[in-house]
Parts: C-alpha cells; sequence; structure tokens
C-alpha cells in the first residue's frame, strides 16, 4: 500500500497569544514562535505508520511549505515516514485553499496516485478544514472528514467519522483522502535510531517549473478568495477584582449573577 | 458584483431546522434588506416534513427539497451532488451553510466543482464601505481575524459557526416548494457506504442554550473538583462547560461542552471560568458572554484582560463557598 501523508509546518499554536499585528505593515508579527508540525498532521502521520506496521505500506509525506521549515519533514522522515516531498515556490505564495489544493493535487500526479491520503483535520493557523477535501475533489477521490477511528481491509477501510450527535460508521473504497482528528491516535516520539535512518531518506523539493500546473490557479492571484485587512479583536473587559473571604466572594458572584438577570434560588 | 439571490444550506438536527440556518438567513436579510433580492433554503433529509414547515415560514421565497432515504444520514457524496443540484436551480450569488461537522465538510467540496472561493468559519459577514461583502475567518486559534472577499467567482460560499448570529422570528408568509429530482442520486458512486450510526447521550441543557454557564479549566485539578463544579451549575440552573485540557485529563466525557475554536461559541448570560488559563483558542468562544467573571491562582492570567470581575485565588475554595451559599 502507498500512502501519502499531507503535512504542514505551522508557527506553534501554544504561543499564539503572543501574537501581533503590525501597526504600519498590517502584517502579522510571528517573532519567537518556533515553527511545529502541526499537531493533527502528527495523528495523520501516525495513522499511516500505524497501518504500515500493521500490513507493510511505503509512506510518503508532502508538504507544500516555505524551505526554511524542510527541518519538519525530516522530523516526519525520523518518525518513520519513508520519503519527502516539498512544493516550494515563490509562485505559489498566497495560495488560499482552493489553489494549495490544486497544487498538492498536481505533485502528487507527479509522485504518482497512492492508494491512500492522510492529511490532519485542520491546520492550526488557517484552520479552514478545507484542504483535505479539496485536494480530494480535484482528485475525484472520495473523502471523510473528523475521522476519530480506522480500520483497513484489503481494497477498503472503516472509519468514524464525529459528528454533533455522536459519529458515523462508513465503509469507504480506495483510494482515498481521510482528514484525521487530533486524539485519534497517540503519535509516536523521533527516537534516535528514527534520526540515523533519516539521514539516508530522501526529500524531493517541486519547483513551479517540476510541475505541470495550470498558472491562473496558482498562488494569490490564482485563488478565488482574496484577503483584506487583518484585524486583532480588541475584547479587553474592565477586570475588576472581587475580594474578601471565599464566603464573600461567593456572595458578590451571586449578587452579580442575579444583577444580570438570572433567576438564583439563595 | 450584486448580490441579488441567496441560497443557505437548510442543516437538520434531529429532522428539524438547525438554528444555524435561521441565524444565516436572519443576518443574510439584516445585510441585503433591499426587496428585490431573492432568498432560498435547501433541505436535504429523509422524513423531514416538520422541518420543510419551518422552513417554509422562515422567510425565504423558496425551498428546495431532497427529501430521500438516502439523506437520512450525512453522506459526503450524496448530500454534495444534492446540494449542487439546488444550486444550479437557484442560480445564487452566495451560499451560506453551517460550520457543522457536515457543513465544513460540503462548503469545500462545493467549492471544487463549482470552481469558487469558501470562506472558512466565518465569525461575521457585514460589507464594506465600497459595497463589497467581507467575510471574517478567524486563524490563529482566534487571535487574528482576516477579511476574506470572493470577487470575481459565483456563488460565493461561506460557511458560519452556530451561534455567531441571533435567528429572526417566523413570518408569515409561506415560501413555495420546490422538489429536487431524486433520480440525481442514482448517478452517485457507492464509493462511501454508511455501516451505523452511533448517538451518545446529548446533554437536556446544552452550552449553547445556557442562561449561566460555568467552566472549568486545567486548574480544576481532580475528578472530585469537577464533580462540584457540576453541582454548581445545576444549583445555578446553567450547564457546565470546559477547556480542551479538562477533556484531554478525562474529567469531561465528550466534546459537546468544549468552549473554543474547536469547540462552540456561546453567548450566555453569565459566564463563570474556573482554572482557566486564557489562551486565545478558548477566549474566542466565550467573549460574547453578557457577564464574564474568572476565579484564577495566577495572579497575571491572561483570562483576567477579558473579564468583568477576577478573583485571585484558589478556584475550587470560591466553588466550595457557592455551593455553600446556594445551600
Ligand atoms: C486569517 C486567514 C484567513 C483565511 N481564510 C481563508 C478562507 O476563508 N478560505 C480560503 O480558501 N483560504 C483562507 N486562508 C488561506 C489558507 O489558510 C491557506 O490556503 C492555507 O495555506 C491552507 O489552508 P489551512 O491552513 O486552512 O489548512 P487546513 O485545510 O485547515 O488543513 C488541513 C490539513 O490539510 C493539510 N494541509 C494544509 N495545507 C497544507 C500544505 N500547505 N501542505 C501540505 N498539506 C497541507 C494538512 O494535513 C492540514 O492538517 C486564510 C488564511 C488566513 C491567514
Ligand atoms: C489547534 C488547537 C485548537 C484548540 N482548540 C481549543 C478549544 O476549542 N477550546 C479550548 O479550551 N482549548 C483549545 N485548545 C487548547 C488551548 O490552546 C489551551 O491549551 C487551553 O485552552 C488551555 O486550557 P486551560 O486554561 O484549562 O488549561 P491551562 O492553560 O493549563 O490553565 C490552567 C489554569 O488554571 C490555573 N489554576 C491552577 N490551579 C488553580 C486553582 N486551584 N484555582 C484557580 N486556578 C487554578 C492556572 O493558573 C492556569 O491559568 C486548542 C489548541 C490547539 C493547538
Amino acid at each position: 500500500m502507498n500512502i501519502i501523508v499531507c503535512v504542514k509546518p505551522v508557527p506553534d499554536p501554544d504561543k499564539y497569544n503572543l501574537l501581533t499585528i503590525d501597526p504600519e505593515t498590517k502584517r502579522l508579527v510571528r517573532e519567537g514562535i518556533p515553527t511545529v508540525i502541526n499537531p493533527s498532521d502528527k495523528n495523520a502521520l501516525e495513522e499511516a505508520l500505524r497501518l504500515k506496521d500493521l500490513y507493510g505500506a511505503k509512506v510518503s509525506v508532502i508538504s507544500m511549505t516555505p524551505l526554511f521549515s524542510v527541518d519538519k519533514i525530516k522530523q516526519c522522515l525520523a518518525m518513520g515516514a519513508d520519503e519527502g516531498f516539498v512544493i516550494s515556490d515563490r509562485a505559489f505564495g498566497g495560495a488560499d485553499t482552493f489553489s494549495t489544493s490544486y497544487t498538492l493535487m498536481k505533485a502528487i500526479e507527479e509522485i504518482g496516485t497512492p492508494d491512500l491520503i492522510l492529511a490532519g483535520n485542520e491546520s492550526a493557523d488557517g484552520a479552514t478544514s478545507h484542504v483535505p477535501v479539496q485536494l480530494a475533489e480535484w482528485m475525484s477521490l472520495p473523502h471523510i472528514t473528523n475521522v476519530t477511528v480506522t480500520e483497513a481491509f484489503e481494497t477498503k477501510l472503516h472509519v468514524r467519522k464525529k459528528t454533533e450527535e455522536g459519529s458515523v460508521d462508513y465503509e469507504i473504497d480506495l483510494p482515498a483522502v481521510l482528514a484525521v482528528e487530533r486524539n485519534s491516535n497517540q503519535p509516536r516520539m523521533v527516537t534516535a535510531k528514527g534520526m540515523v535512518a533519516a539521514r539516508s531518506k530522501s526529500i524531493r523539493v517541486f519547483a513551479k517549473d517540476d510541475l505541470d500546473v495550470d498558472e491562473s490557479l496558482i498562488g494569490l492571484c490564482g485563488s478565488p478568495t482574496q484577503p483584506g485587512e487583518l484585524i486583532v479583536p480588541n475584547l479587553k473587559r474592565a477586570s475588576q477584582e472581587l475580594k474578601g473571604e471565599p464566603e464573600e466572594i461567593a456572595a458578590q458572584i451571586i449578587t452579580l449573577i442575579k444583577k444580570s438577570g438570572v433567576a438564583v434560588a439563595v | 458584483m450584486d448580490m441579488k439571490r441567496i441560497l443557505v444550506y437548510g442543516e437538520l438536527e434531529k429532522e428539524r431546522l438547525h438554528p444555524v440556518s435561521l441565524e444565516l438567513l436572519s443576518k443574510a436579510k439584516e445585510i441585503f434588506p433591499e426587496s428585490d433580492v431573492q432568498f432560498g433554503m435547501v433541505l436535504l433529509g429523509s422524513g423531514i416534513d416538520g422541518a420543510v414547515a419551518e422552513a417554509q415560514k422562515s422567510g425565504v421565497d423558496l425551498v428546495y427539497l431532497l427529501d430521500d432515504q438516502r439523506l437520512s444520514v450525512f453522506h459526503p457524496e450524496y448530500f454534495a451532488a444534492a446540494l449542487i443540484q439546488a444550486v444550479k436551480a437557484f442560480n445564487p450569488d452566495l451560499l451560506l451553510m453551517g460550520a457543522t461537522y457536515g457543513g465544513e465538510e460540503l462548503a469545500p467540496a462545493l467549492g471544487i466543482r463549482l470552481k469558487t472561493g469558501v470562506a472558512a468559519h466565518c465569525t461575521d459577514l457585514r460589507l464594506t464601505k465600497e459595497g463589497k461583502l467581507a467575510q471574517l475567518v478567524p486563524a490563529f486559534g482566534g487571535k487574528v481575524i482576516g477579511e476574506i472577499f470572493t470577487p470575481n467567482t459565483r456563488p460565493q460560499i461561506a460557511s458560519i459557526k452556530p451561534g455567531m448570529f441571533l435567528a429572526s422570528p417566523q413570518e408569515d408568509k409561506n415560501a413555495s416548494l420546490s422538489i429536487l429530482d431524486a433520480s440525481l442520486l442514482d448517478s452517485v458512486s457507492q464509493r462511501i457506504r454508511v455501516k451505523g450510526v452511533n448517538r451518545k447521550e446529548l446533554s437536556s441543557l446544552p452550552v449553547e442554550k445556557a442562561e449561566v454557564v460555568v467552566c472549568g479549566g486545567y486548574g480544576i485539578g481532580s475528578p472530585e473538583n469537577w464533580n462540584s463544579l457540576e453541582q454548581l451549575a445545576g444549583k445555578l440552573g446553567g450547564a457546565v462547560a470546559c477547556t480542551r485540557p479538562a477533556i484531554d485529563a478525562g474529567w469531561v466525557g465528550d466534546e459537546s461542552s468544549m468552549i473554543g475554536t474547536s469547540g462552540k461559541s456561546i453567548r450566555p448570560k453569565v459566564y463563570i471560568g474556573v482554572g482557566i488559563s486564557g489562551a486565545t483558542h478558548h477566549i474566542c468562544g466565550m467573549k460574547d458572554a453578557g457577564l464574564i467573571v474568572s476565579i484564577n491562582s495566577d495572579p497575571n492570567a491572561e483570562c483576567f484582560n477579558v473579564s468583568d470581575f477576577k478573583v485571585t485565588g484558589d478556584g475550587n475554595l470560591i466553588v466550595r463557598s457557592l455551593l455553600e451559599a446556594l445551600g
């Protein structure tokens, strides 16, 4: 079985409180925030590696990302992926999910359609949850998002999709695209042995000219959605301190609740 | 480009209209009050007469319906095919959908099939001075919000989180009904087959409907303390909510009461947060509460900045005192 895992390096989501917007340029300042593998992409990779351990598979990771985050792809290889593909070119910059997924599709065309494509359910930064579905749609493959459980059979998978009411179980024919939820498994750690093994694994870089792309569908210009202004909402409130012994504070809180128009029986 | 035809995807919840559908319609009517704007709603499901009646009274001009056994459970391919059919029939400039587990999968799929832009999980929609529709999309866990425009392709599609807008009341007018041709489902590939539906027990008072929400975070510290928090919510006639670490710690069984980016957005009259640091992922789901009280042992806790009142101290002690005071 051939599996491709989509991976997006993102600014560390545990540090988003530090983000600001430059008042001059109106651009995001992410100074001091390290880049990490998007959390749920690790779950997608773990799922692929689990299938590899069980049935044998070749696991490739693919990422459209600036070259400075190639070390994150190396990290995937150290976790156990077999080879890496990085799509990187100025021309792809500013892509929305429509053109990101189009470009990923074109690179996968170049690599060869696998039996299974796994992605994280959402990125921590853009967080649209669009890319896995849109990649599948470009490739005319079936897709399921919010996947928490997978079980593999010869030519099909059994998967569970989380829903408002609980979950739905589906059988899906391969090849297919699944978007995997965080918490669906426990991603493995990188070991020293894995790091050594990763050194001999290849990472291939695709620039624009390496792919058979329609230029009107890539990058910012090929994107049907266009960004306007970035806003950091001001959510500041008075933050008035309630003081006293716990009983006194409790009494003050109850008074505040009543004042808000909620009936409380005391 | 003009907005003359607006289609709302009428999401269902237990064979009734999901509140988000009416929230979207109300917002669209507020932004586009002109009398020459046509509104449509599309309903896909099985045995949904109740929802159809609600949709017809919702204030739209036209309701599209496909009532078919194959639509009784969400199915990415059947639903996308049926929705495309409604889009072709109504020819909307704007398609609005709830960012639910289903809607979130359908909206981007339609974006590719219709070769158009999709704005994701919007928190607001508004017109710019130039009359362009800005779709406000949160990113980086809600820390920033980006204006997203779809200048050239139609319909433009936006998914919107439930609970962002208020739904206006039903209207007297009764929209006409247009039945979609069920045979369109026959040609959908059978690559995905529904095998079963697992329903979890839903709380009698979901967090998004409660007037008072007592929300606990990792600082609660133990299942026993969590229990007290639940008792407190009960005594206040409200609901208990949580942050993600409280789920990871195993104190809360499932995500239906999680507040934030990956959970729900709520606007209760009162929100009391206990043992919550105030990560942007959480704040973006509770910032619209009427009154916000935060209790945290750390005097520099981030959550204090977004609170009307703060208590610096052991949250579990305050919870205990509240329980005693309420008897
Ligand atoms: C403030 C803001 C708002 C935005 N709003 C929109 C919007 O409304 N509509 C829109 O179309 N675009 C929007 N974008 C652009 C969008 O974030 C980018 O196109 C982004 O590169 C891909 O989308 P995502 O991060 O949301 O990924 P998601 O779709 O959330 O990612 C899900 C999974 O897809 C895979 N994946 C995603 N990107 C890549 C990649 N580059 N390489 C490999 N795998 C990948 C990963 O497995 C990831 O876990 C917005 C960007 C910002 C900054
Ligand atoms: C992609 C992504 C999506 C996410 N989505 C969500 C989401 O939807 N919702 C969500 O909540 N989180 C979400 N998170 C997680 C989020 O980033 C934070 O980690 C989380 O909100 C922190 O929860 P917390 O405040 O309970 O825990 P912590 O950050 O650990 O804070 C615990 C707090 O309790 C205080 N405390 C400790 N003991 C006591 C005591 N005895 N009394 C009073 N206070 C005490 C501490 O001072 C501390 O401030 C997401 C993260 C990512 C990466």
